[in-house]
C-alpha cells in the first residue's frame, strides 16, 4: 500500500474522530454566510443582475471553507512534528514526494468532505445545483484544495509553533481570501484594490469555483475568462505541490 | 555471539549546525570514525551536547552530515538513503506514535509505510504484541497507555520491519525504574538474534550491559571498547576523597606519598594501579578527610579520566 494512501487516510481518520472539528468546520462557514449575508443584503447590488448578497457570497464561503480546511489540516503537520510522529515517517523508506502527497491529498479530502456537506445548503442561497454542477464543483474543490493545502504545507514545514502559523494565516492566508472576489466583486473595487486582486492567484480560484456553480461544461469550455482562471489555478496548485516537495527534500531535519 | 562482519562504517563524520540570528554555528560532531559489527550492541555514552544524538540522527537519515561518509549494510547513506532506511528500526527519544490512534492502528500504519505485505504484517503484529506483553492493549489508544507501555509499542513499531539495525535514542528517558528495567529486558533479548543495536544513553548502567561503549564528549568520539576493558584501562581502583580544601590536600599527598590525582567536582580523585596503603594515608591526613571511597573504576571514572568532568545525570539512576 502506498505511503501517500497511508498518510492521507490517517488525516481523514483523525478528522472524523474529532467531532468538534467536524462540527466547527461546518458551523463556522454557515454562521459567516448567514450573518454577513443578512448584514449586507440591503446594501449590496450587482450592476445588471438580480443576485442578492446571500447568493453572491455563497461560493465565496465555499472558497473560505476550502482555505480553512487546508489551513487546519496543515497545522497538523506542526503538531506531528511537535508530537514526534513526523520523525518516524521521515526515517521510513518512503519517498519525500509520497510524504508530501499524503499530507496534501489527506488535507484536500477533508476540504472536499466539508465542501460537499456545505453544498447541501445551496438551495437556501437560492442556488439550484444539477448533478453536472456538483461534479464540476467536486473537481474545482479538489483542484483548489490541492493548491491551498500545498500552500499551507510550504508554510507549516518551516514553522515550529502553531501560534507562529496562526500569525502567517492572519497576514497572508486571510487577505488572500479577502482579496479574491469572495466578499465583493472585483469589478467596481477601487483601482488599486482591483490591481491587487488581479495579482492574487486565489482570485482565479474564485472565478473557477463561481463558474462551476452556474455554467455547464459546454459553456465553461467556451468561456475564455474561465479557461484562463482555470489555467492559473492549475498552475499555482502544481507550483505549491512542487515547492512543498522541494522544501521537504531541502530540509528534512525535523 | 557477535559476528565479525562490519555492518556500519562511519568515516570522518562531522556535522556543523548553521548559525541562526545571534546564535553562532555549532560544530556538534568532529571527525568521528567508527565501525559497528553485525549483532553487536553498542552504547554511545556522553552527556547532553556530546554529539551522540546528532550522530544518531545522521544514522537514521534524519540529518545530512556536513562531512564524512556512512555505510550501513553496504549502502551509502548519502547516495542511497532509502536502502539504508529499509534496514533501520528506530526508537526516538521523543515518542513517534500517533496518540489519537490505537496500538494496532499505529503498527499497521508503520508496517504499511515499510511496504510489508498485509498478511505478513498481521502475523508480525500479533507476534510482537504477544512477545512484548501488549496483546491485551492492542485496541487501546496510545494516549491511554502509561509511559512504559507506550515505549514498548515504540519498540514493537521499530522491530516490525525486522531491521538489521535497531537504533535507540535515550529510549528510557522519563521512565520509572521498573519500566526502564522491563524495556531493557526486551532489548537485551534481541542479542543473539543477529540484530545490531545502537543505543545512546547518559546512564552508566545502561551502557555497561552493552558489548562496547563509545564515549563521546564535545562532538568527539574519545574511546570505544568493551566496558570492562575501558574500566580496566584506568587502573585497578579509584580513590575519592572529600575534604574542605581539596587543592591543599592534593598538594600534601603529592609531596608526602608521590601520588598523582586531580580535583573533580570538588573532590580529590586518584586512579590507582599499584597496591596502595590506606593506613598510611589515614595516618597522615585523617583529620582533613570528610569522606573516603575506594572502588573499582566505573564508566563514570573512565569519563572523568578522559574529560576531567563527570557525566551529567548519572545520579538519575540505572538499571
Amino acid at each position: 500500500m502506498s505511503a501517500t494512501w497511508v498518510l492521507a487516510r490517517r488525516e481523514v481518520v483523525r478528522f472524523v474522530r474529532q467531532p468538534t472539528r467536524l462540527f466547527g468546520s461546518l458551523a463556522q462557514p454557515l454562521m459567516f454566510w448567514f450573518f454577513m449575508g443578512s448584514g449586507f443584503s440591503q446594501s449590496f447590488s450587482l450592476p445588471g443582475e438580480a443576485m442578492g448578497y446571500g447568493e453572491f457570497f455563497y461560493p465565496g464561503i465555499v472558497l473560505m471553507l476550502l482555505l480553512f480546511a487546508a489551513i487546519f489540516s496543515t497545522i497538523t503537520l506542526i503538531e506531528d512534528r511537535t508530537a514526534g510522529f513526523l520523525q518516524g515517517v521521515l526515517v521510513a523508506p518512503v519517498s519525500r514526494l509520497s510524504i508530501v502527497m499524503g499530507k496534501i491529498t489527506g488535507g484536500t479530502a477533508i476540504a472536499l468532505l466539508q465542501a460537499l456537506l456545505f453544498l447541501a445548503f445551496a438551495p437556501l442561497a437560492g442556488i439550484t445545483l444539477s448533478v453536472v454542477n456538483v461534479l464540476q464543483l467536486v473537481a474545482a474543490c479538489i483542484l483548489i484544495g490541492l493548491g491551498f493545502t500545498g500552500l499551507g504545507f510550504m508554510v507549516a514545514w518551516f514553522m515550529d509553533t502553531v501560534a507562529g502559523y496562526h500569525a502567517v494565516m492572519s497576514v497572508v492566508f486571510i487577505p488572500l481570501w479577502l482579496l479574491s472576489g469572495a466578499l465583493f466583486p472585483i469589478e467596481g473595487a477601487a483601482p488599486w484594490l482591483e490591481w491587487l486582486m488581479r495579482f492574487n492567484p486565489v482570485t482565479y480560484a474564485m472565478i473557477t469555483l463561481r463558474a462551476a456553480f452556474y455554467m455547464g461544461p459546454e459553456q465553461l469550455l467556451a468561456d475564455g475568462v474561465f479557461l484562463r482562471a482555470l489555467a492559473i489555478t492549475v498552475g499555482w496548485s502544481l507550483l505549491t505541490t512542487l515547492v512543498s516537495v522541494g522544501v521537504v527534500r531541502w530540509r528534512s531535519d525535523v | 555471539m557477535v559476528d565479525s562482519q562490519v555492518l556500519i562504517r562511519i568515516a570522518g563524520l562531522s556535522h556543523t549546525y548553521p548559525g541562526k540570528g545571534k546564535t553562532p554555528e555549532r560544530r556538534a560532531l568532529k571527525d568521528v570514525h567508527l565501525e559497528v559489527l553485525k549483532g553487536e550492541m553498542l552504547a554511545l555514552l556522553g552527556p547532553n551536547g556530546s554529539g551522540k544524538s546528532t550522530l544518531l540522527r545522521i544514522l537514521t537519515t534524519a540529518l545530512k552530515p556536513t562531512e564524512g561518509h556512512v555505510q550501513i549494510g553496504g549502502f551509502d547513506l548519502g547516495s542511497d538513503p532509502r536502502s539504508v532506511r529499509k534496514q533501520l528500526g528506530v526508537v526516538f527519544q521523543k515518542p513517534a506514535l500517533d496518540r489519537k490512534m490505537s496500538v494496532v492502528e499505529n503498527l499497521v500504519a508503520a508496517g504499511q509505510l515499510y511496504g510489508i505485505n498485509r498478511g505478513i504484517l498481521a502475523s508480525r503484529i500479533s507476534s510482537l504484541l504477544e512477545g512484548l506483553a501488549l496483546a491485551d492493549r492492542r485496541a487501546e489508544k496510545v494516549e491511554a497507555l502509561s509511559g512504559g507501555l507506550a515505549r514498548r509499542v515504540e519498540l514493537a513499531k521499530a522491530l516490525l520491519p525486522e531491521p538489521s539495525v535497531l537504533i535507540l535514542d535515550e529510549p528510557t528517558t522519563g521512565l520509572d525504574p521498573i519500566s526502564r528495567q522491563e524495556f531493557w529486558n526486551e532489548v537485551t533479548q534481541l542479542r543473539g538474534e543477529g540484530t545490531t543495536v545502537i543505543v545512546t544513553t547518559h546512564l552508566l548502567d545502561e551502557a555497561a550491559v552493552c558489548d562496547r561503549v563509545a564515549i563521546m564528549h564535545e562532538g568527539q568520539l574519545l574511546r570505544c571498547a568493551p566496558p570492562q576493558q575501558l574500566q580496566r584501562s584506568i587502573g585497578r581502583q579509584v580513590l575519592t576523597l572529600e575534604c574542605a580544601d581539596p587543592d591543599g590536600l592534593l598538594a600534601q599527598i603529592r609531596a608526602d606519598m608521590h601520588l598523582e590525582g586531580s580535583v573533580v567536582d570538588g573532590a580529590l580523585r586518584f586512579s590507582l594501579e599499584d597496591p596502595f596503603s590506606l593506613d598510611r594515608l589515614l595516618a597522615q591526613c585523617a583529620d582533613q578527610i570528610e569522606r573516603l571511597t575506594l572502588a573499582h573504576p566505573s564508566l563514570d571514572d573512565v569519563f572523568v579520566e578522559l574529560t576531567g568532568k563527570r557525566l551529567v545525570g548519572r545520579e538519575e539512576g540505572g538499571l
